[in-house]
């Protein structure tokens, strides 16, 4: 008895929970109009890509698919490589100031980003990087929890390992590069999906930085879209497919390193 | 080794990330510091060399503004109200979902977290029609028990609560894993020993449980404090900060002094505040950790 | 192939931390020389330093006649094979192998011949495919071995390479590094805890304790004379058994125990040597073997134990006991028939005992 009222009530709040998501689908594929129904509907009748379409064609989205898909990639590409050897360094190398320098890092997490941005747009604008792809790359070359993360799991590599290759002649590039990053694939992965998301779903500072639709990412020009079809459900649900889907399906096939960076981060030092 | 030369091998490592994180973070940091001591402004930015420090001037006169105040309030509000909801919900979850009645875990597991990995605008808009006073889901919901359409977004005292089920509903699922992992922390055999003595299950958990994921509590709260304080998007989508400016966040009214006004000093000073508050927080809520 | 020497090579860490002191030993060509002692006394810094792992604080160590102190360790042309194996998870046993020699671009077929080769001695042939992950302790341990092999050093260097290994195939283990060994004729130097496996493996011993080196000497040389104590004690299985007491006497001399236990009479040998502890402390080693049942010969001397705890191990008898309070073991040929509670009159040889000095712990006679 105990047991079917714990399924019962958790397959009820798992739908509630899911009911945002079916319904923004359901709506997507409906005609102008038919979501702004009462009672709601779910299922599209009759079923159509028109919003799709228009989005696509008419208000040229795809170029802000592209953006988001382009930055993202390339923001965790640069991302990956700055914190991994940054992390490596921090776990396996000895060198004048590390205690201070790891320590002044490890308190200025608590610093929030918006309080950068200000002088950072002003910096980037002096670079004539507003409005540019470099905008959102630049503050995204590196952060302070990806350094932590590497260095937590390289220093689970044993030193032999590191020693082994010295002795047969690798250089230290050549150390990080063939055998800390192959053993590090599991936390490289994590990370990759941790920078991917985030910028994919980054908001304030593409807001502030890229000032052309061209140039907008998807939740900025889904922002900037709402402003004018406040009353058109059917289109935005579109919209927000489009952006939510590829997250999705970067999570549900990578979930497993997720979770596991989730746990990881709130290991504590 | 070579000592030295581990040295350079290691900063050569370290050059390409210190360097952006200090070029592009340090850097500002201590910028929007100064900037907060000047009266930089939109003519400012066209020509640098006619700023002007007013020493503590914007610091005064943000706490003589009344709508810094009421962003202030507002996101104390929000993180008040919103913070301890989401770590309940979590934990509640965490607790299901660690039972072992249950099979499909992952499932359920994945329902609950999806909503922390899509994309916070998107989902917002979502949210802007489920509370949508006339075709809503969530008005449709309450008419099956009677209650009449509620105006949730147009209306100064159901818009922020509408904000925060919104906010706790994205994030339960994040804190949800942490506290699972938590839980499976714990020491099967502590749950044995106190079973032969013949504690209850609720005794179980209030002796158990409870103290042996304070560390993980005191983390959770830390981080979902600090990452509600920085709420933006929410309010910016579903009521561009109002009506009458009841959901007006503290992220936003900086951003909105410093990028839409360019007032940027001014702005500037908000940040530092921000930052003052999320520190102090953070403190005491470590300070916390340390007596439990 | 190389000759090592190491001349008053130090390491001190931070300072102060003295870890080697003043190592001076010399690896010849084509020797097995095993750096051995308890945990803590330096010996795998010692083998760290000869590696390049570890920087030197003073003195010089030379390879094949260099100086090789601020060689990098990939300079010295050395293997090293590590406690815990250290092979590469994500490659395959041929591609660990084969890693060494990439770096170095030896042609590929070069490689391929020379992994095959090793493979062969060490009977890897059909594992070559596999990851680290799916081989035994035995096995990771033996593709550690050819990784060192295919390299060709002038020198293999071994950390403990068998303590990760359970009884038996260390011991299996060790008949094969030693066989190894005379095949390749190459220089080897190996860390170790064990006594048993320093006897058993090395041509040289170097005995280490608190960073010192106490004696450098061959196996038999360390078990019948050694030069102190520490290396009496240390060597030999079960250890030697140390009793306290005094040289009584002046032309003729004779020991006395402290308690009383035992007394005899020195030989006229020991008595010339002993001549200036006449009226001191000093401690006596006996080993377990120099205990036995019957009457060895005339110069010893009997003692009435009470036994303890009878250990039958089949081809030989532990039998414990307790002189002057001090707990002794007695290794005896075979089951006596004896029992605990017994008590037997067990004989001591004179010519066998060794004798210490109380304070520094040299061995006097």
């Amino acid at each position: 008895m105990k047991k079917y009222l714990l399924y019962g009530f958790l397959i009820i709040t798992s739908v509630l929970t899911l009911i945002p998501f079916f319904w923004m689908l359901g709506a997507s594929f409906m005609l102008d109009g038919k979501a702004s129904v009462f009672p709601p509907v779910f299922i599209p009748e009759p079923f159509s890509i028109i919003q799709y379409k228009v989005l696509f064609e008419r208000l040229n989205v795809f170029r802000n698919f592209i953006n988001s898909l382009v930055l993202s990639v390339l923001v965790t590409l640069f991302y990956i490589t700055f914190t991994s050897m940054a992390g490596y360094a921090f776990a396996k190398y000895r060198f004048k100031g590390k205690k201070v320098l790891f320590n002044v890092l490890l308190s200025s997490m608590i610093i929030p980003s918006q309080v950068t941005m200000l002088p950072l747009f002003l910096l980037l604008k002096y670079m004539g990087f507003i409005n540019t792809y470099m905008a959102i790359i630049i503050p995204g070359l590196a952060n302070i929890f990806g350094i932590f993360l590497i260095r937590q799991y390289c220093i689970s590599i044993p030193d032999s390992l590191i020693e082994a290759a010295r002795i047969e002649g690798a250089t230290d590039f050549q150390i990080y590069r063939k055998v800390i990053l192959p053993l590090a694939i599991p936390v490289l992965v994590t990370l990759a999906i941790f920078s991917f998301l985030g910028t994919w779903n980054d908001f304030l500072w593409p807001l502030i930085a890229l000032t052309d639709d061209s140039m907008y990412t998807l939740p900025v020009a889904l922002s900037n879209l709402m402003l004018e079809h406040t009353k058109d459900p059917e289109l935005m649900m579109a919209g927000s497919v489009v952006t939510v889907i590829p997250v999705i399906i970067v999570f549900l096939v990578l979930q497993k390193y997720y979770i596991k960076g989730i746990m990881m981060g709130s290991v504590k030092e | 080794m070579n000592f030295k030369q581990s040295q350079t091998a290691a900063y050569f490592f370290l050059a390409p990330a210190l360097s952006a994180i200090f070029i592009f973070f340090f850097l500002p940091v201590i910028a929007a510091f100064i900037i907060s001591f000047t009266d930089f402004d939109i003519y400012t930015l066209g020509n640098f060399s006619s700023v002007r420090f007013i020493g503590f001037n914007n610091y005064i006169k943000l706490f003589d503004d009344p709508l810094f105040y009421t962003a202030l309030k507002n996101t104390f509000y929000f993180v008040i109200v919103a913070a301890p909801l989401s770590i309940a919900i979590s934990l509640g979850a965490a607790l299901l979902l660690n039972s072992k009645l249950v099979k499909f875990k992952a499932i359920f597991r994945l329902s609950y977290f999806i909503p922390v990995v899509t994309t916070l605008v998107a989902v917002a808009i979502v949210w802007r029609f489920i509370y949508h006073p006339k075709f809503g889901i969530i008005n449709y919901l309450l008419s099956l028990i009677g209650i009449a359409p509620i105006d949730w977004l147009g209306d100064t005292t159901t818009a922020m609560p509408a904000i925060i089920l919104m906010s706790v509903w994205k994030s339960f699922g994040y804190n949800m894993i942490i506290f699972i992992a938590g839980l499976q922390n714990i020491p099967e055999d502590l749950y044995e020993a106190a079973s032969i003595e013949g504690a209850s299950g609720w005794q179980k958990f209030k002796s158990i449980t409870l103290p042996m994921l304070a560390p993980t509590t005191v983390f959770i709260s830390i981080i979902t404090m600090i990452g509600y304080f920085q709420f933006f998007a929410e309010p910016y989508i579903m009521t561009q900060g109002g009506p009458l400016n009841s959901t007006l966040s503290i992220v936003q009214y900086m951003y909105q002094e410093g990028f839409k006004w360019w007032n940027m000093g001014y702005s500037a000073s908000i940040a530092f505040v921000f930052f003052f508050i999320i520190m102090i927080g953070t403190l005491i809520q470590l300070k916390f950790q340390k007596n439990t | 192939m190389a000759e090592v020497i190491l001349k008053n090579v130090c390491k001190i860490y931070e300072g102060k931390n003295k870890v080697v002191t003043d190592a001076n030993f010399t690896v010849k060509d084509k020797e097995f020389v095993v750096l051995v002692g308890p945990s803590g006394c330096g010996k795998t810094t010692t083998l760290r330093m000869i590696a390049g792992l570890e920087e030197i604080s003073s003195g010089e160590i030379f390879i094949d006649g260099k100086v090789v102190n601020a060689l990098p360790p990939k300079d010295r042309d050395i293997a090293m094979v590590f406690q815990n194996y250290a092979l590469y998870p994500h490659m395959t046993v041929y591609e660990n192998m084969a890693f060494g020699l990439k770096l170095k671009k030896v042609d590929k077929k070069e490689i391929d011949v020379r992994v095959k080769e090793a493979a062969k001695i060490l009977s890897l042939e059909s594992f070559l495919d596999r990851k680290p992950k799916a081989l035994s302790g035995g096995q990771r341990q033996r593709v550690a071995v050819g990784r060192a092999i295919v390299r060709k050093p002038k020198v293999f260097l071994f950390d403990e390479p068998l303590s990760n290994l359970d009884a038996k195939l260390r011991v299996q283990m060790r008949t094969e590094i030693s066989k190894l060994h005379k095949q390749l004729e190459a220089t080897m130097i190996y860390v170790t805890h064990d006594q048993t496996e320093a006897m058993t493996m090395g041509n040289k011993i170097v005995v280490m304790k608190d960073g010192i080196i106490n004696q450098v000497d061959t196996p038999m040389n360390l078990y019948n004379n050694p030069v102190n104590k520490f290396v009496a004690g240390f060597i030999g299985s079960p250890a030697m058994n140390f009793l306290s007491g005094k040289i009584i006497g002046n032309d003729k001399l004779s020991f006395k125990s402290n308690g009383g236990s035992i007394k005899f009479e020195l030989t006229a040998n020991q008595s010339k040597r002993m001549s200036k502890y006449s009226d001191k402390e000093i401690i006596i080693g006996i080993r377990p073997e120099n205990i036995s049942i019957e009457k060895p010969n005339e110069n010893s001397f009997p003692v009435e134990v009470n036994i303890e705890v009878i250990e039958p191990m089949g081809n030989e008898t532990f039998v414990y006991f307790q002189l002057d309070g001090i707990q002794f073991i007695s290794r005896l040929r075979e089951y006596e028939n004896l029992f605990s509670g017994n008590i037997v009159r067990l004989f001591i040889q004179v010519e066998r005992v060794y004798f210490f000095d109380k304070e520094t712990g040299d061995n006097i006679n």
